[in-house]
């Protein structure tokens, strides 16, 4: 007696779908390197530093979006995807920032690892600012590419193709 | 090796970014306005700091209330870009007509 195998078809995930679910672990992350009173200072900290990691994915998933539109940034460019990058940009530099200030205030982490600063008013302050200001940020950015989230969630998430329409939204980066 | 290759120069252009905003902004501790701010706080942690803004409340407001906050600071933005969008549309198309 033979016993044949049948080989399952590998289902492969789109872009869109990696994108989804990328995007959803990012928002989680955010939302828990921004509740410290819950989470704890070390958590807190630690969760800011990997949050570097999906954030530089988040960015080279749409690599080819942020080259294509720099190079049209001065020529014919409709103004939602214009000031799409330009919010990306934004967001991006607020990031750095709320990382650079919450690592020059750091009071677990850094000493976890040996290295022992000073805290200076002036870092804890901005940290403060930044990260609320970035909380602002990420509203829009979220407010921006709602069509996207809405179909990608209802396509992939509620399975649910009827209420998804296939075309991207005009300043949607997403494929 | 082939997912790094393709991705060495974006990562390195991110990273490169990142850097020149961070050098961009470390001068600005030696600044007159970090020194206002030196000399009018006395934060001195985050934890201190996180110890006035909780008091004594208790676990699930110190829970939910930092989620609430979360929540009202994006939706500032959401809002603001909603009102945004729906302007412009109205503008657009009283501009059509």
């Amino acid at each position: 007696m033979t016993q044949t195998t049948i080989a399952r078809p590998k289902r492969k995930r789109s872009i869109t779908q990696i994108k989804l679910y990328l995007d959803i672990f990012l928002l989680i992350s955010f939302i828990l390197a921004n509740i410290p009173q819950a989470t704890g200072i070390p958590f807190h900290e630690w969760i800011g530093f990997f949050f570097a990691i999906p954030l530089m994915a988040h960015i080279l998933l749409d690599w080819q979006w942020v080259v294509n539109t720099t190079k049209r940034l001065f020529g014919k460019l409709p103004g939602e995807v214009r000031f799409n990058h330009f919010w990306d940009l934004l967001i991006f530099a607020m990031m750095v920032l709320v990382v650079l200030t919450g690592t020059v205030v750091s009071e677990s982490a850094l000493p976890a690892m040996g290295i022992h600063i000073t805290i200076d008013p002036f870092w804890a302050t901005m940290h403060d600012a930044t990260a609320n200001l970035l909380m602002i940020f990420i509203g829009v950015h979220l407010a921006m590419h709602w069509k996207w989230i809405v179909n990608s969630v209802n396509r992939y998430i509620l399975r649910n193709p009827s209420k998804s329409s296939s075309a991207t939204p005009k300043g949607d980066k997403s494929s | 090796m082939t997912l790094l290759k393709n991705n060495l120069v974006p990562v390195l252009i991110i990273i490169a970014a990142a850097a020149l905003i961070v050098v961009l902004a470390l001068p600005l501790a030696g600044t007159e306005w970090a020194e206002s701010f030196r000399t009018a706080g006395e934060i001195s942690s985050g934890s201190e700091l996180l110890a006035e803004e909780g008091g004594s409340a208790p676990g699930i407001i110190m829970v939910i209330g930092p989620i609430v906050k979360v929540a009202i600071f994006m939706g500032i933005g959401i809002l603001f870009t909603a009102l945004g969008r729906g302007l412009s549309k109205r503008l657009r198309t009283s501009k059509n007509i």
